[in-house]
């Protein structure tokens, strides 16, 4: 479903490959690109950029492959917590990188894939062996199937709504302290916060204090997670 | 600039009040709106629109007032756990009512007292109940991420809403029985936080 499946064509071949666009669509962002805009910075006409892709819906689908193939997979573990807590780092990691992202797929996360054999070798066929998921790893811990895609979805909710916050945020940052009118956010050591790169690590660390106060009521009620039927 | 073409009074100017400003500026969305397409909605001129709300930040402002009548006032000596519970149903239905308005709140820069006059008494609540302000605000925006998460999700696929306020319900029961087995020992909020004015005055 993607690039691969562009239409044969006669004439000369076009001057810019199907990840070429991919790629400015990315830079501009997965939310707000546009195709006139991808054409203009691939410095081609847009009906050239459609003969690639036919719509913009295309280009949205082709951007989300490379999103996850991209995304580097899940860190494998032994324990469920172990391996929630590296589920998080990696989702959290994926929002940060596109921005943009839980506004336009807010459930991309649950495809995130399991780190362990020939992962994104070739990603082209996966139709046969279906590679392990957090939740498919979660279900060979022994949780149920509700169980373990209720936890994968609460740390996604988590993450989408956090980076949401941050991205929200950021293009305020960083502020001048003296500027009245600046935001005036304060971290846990009532430090205020001022640069971009701070106001991201410390949304960072919130997102994790969030996640390990979940993870904590897990053990808790270790095995009775919570599921949805 | 009086031509309301559709109107029964021919060239006489189109009547309206500031509820139907505020109420068409809802329906075109939130996040969106502008006040020259909320006057072409309307069929009047911008202008008479702004002798209303002079500026779009003052039509945001009702428009979020009215919003947050949705909230219900948390009852006179409530609980945590009950005050908790009022706030986060009041945030499932404004952030699922109006897809976009969590990122108009969290760029809202204006006093949000202005257009929410109870906000205060969320922290107030729970501040009577031994709670710091940054452990209110623990509970209260780790529920918020997950209500706006979840009415982000419903906006993408509004079919789904059985399902999605199901794991929506039950993830945030999740944090009030976790808050309630810590008997008190709540954690703080961590990271970036706006403090709320009066609390922080105590």
């Amino acid at each position: 479903m993607t690039s691969s499946a562009a239409p044969r064509r006669i004439g000369r071949p076009p001057a810019f490959q199907a990840d070429d666009a991919v790629t400015v669509a990315l830079g501009i962002g997965i939310a707000d690109f546009s195709m006139t805009r991808v054409a203009r910075s691939l410095g081609v006409t847009a009906p050239a950029l459609y003969r690639l892709f036919p719509d913009r819906e295309a280009l949205h689908r082709a951007c989300l492959d490379e999103i996850r193939r991209r995304t580097p997979p899940v860190r494998d573990a032994d324990t469920s917590r172990d391996l929630l807590d590296h589920f998080a780092a990696a989702v959290w990691e994926m929002l940060i990188r596109f921005p943009g992202l839980p506004a336009v797929e807010p459930g991309i996360a649950g495809d995130l894939r399991i780190a362990d054999n020939a992962d994104h070798a070739d990603n082209a066929d996966q139709s046969d062996d279906a590679p392990a998921t957090v939740t498919s790893r979660l279900r060979d811990l022994g949780f149920s199937p509700d169980q373990a895609s209720f936890a994968v979805q609460y740390i996604a909710d988590l993450a989408v709504g956090t980076a949401a916050h941050l991205q929200n945020l950021l293009p305020q940052f960083p502020v001048d302290p003296t500027d009245p009118d600046a935001p005036t956010l304060h971290d846990e050591h009532g430090h205020r916060i001022t640069g971009a790169d701070e106001l991201t690590a410390s949304f960072r660390r919130q997102f994790i204090s969030y996640t390990e106060f979940f993870l904590d009521h897990l053990d808790r009620v270790a095995p009775d997670w919570p599921g949805v039927r | 600039m009086s031509v309301p073409s559709a109107g029964p009074r021919g060239g006489r100017p189109a009547r309206f009040t500031a509820d139907d400003v505020v109420r068409t500026a809802l329906e075109l969305g939130v996040a969106t709106f502008t006040v020259s397409r909320v006057a072409q909605s309307l069929g009047v001129s911008p202008a008479s629109v702004q002798r209303h709300f002079p500026t779009r930040d003052d039509l945001l402002d009702e428009c979020l007032r009215r919003i947050c009548t949705l909230i219900p006032t948390v009852p006179a000596g409530a609980g945590w756990r009950e005050t908790l519970e009022t706030m986060i149903e009041g945030e499932w239905l404004m952030f699922t009512r109006y897809p976009g308005l969590d990122a108009v709140w969290r760029t809202y820069t204006r006093p949000l007292e202005t257009v929410w006059p109870d906000s205060l008494t969320f922290y107030a609540h729970l501040a009577a109940q031994g709670f710091s302000v940054r452990q209110a605000a623990f509970a209260g925006y780790c529920t918020t991420r997950l209500t706006s998460a979840a009415a982000s999700r419903l906006h993408h696929r509004p079919s789904d809403i059985a399902e999605i306020r199901r794991q929506w319900q039950l993830s945030v029961q999740v944090v009030l029985d976790h808050l309630e087995s810590l008997d008190g020992n709540w954690p703080e909020q961590v990271g970036a936080f706006f403090e709320p004015r009066r609390t922080t005055a105590q």
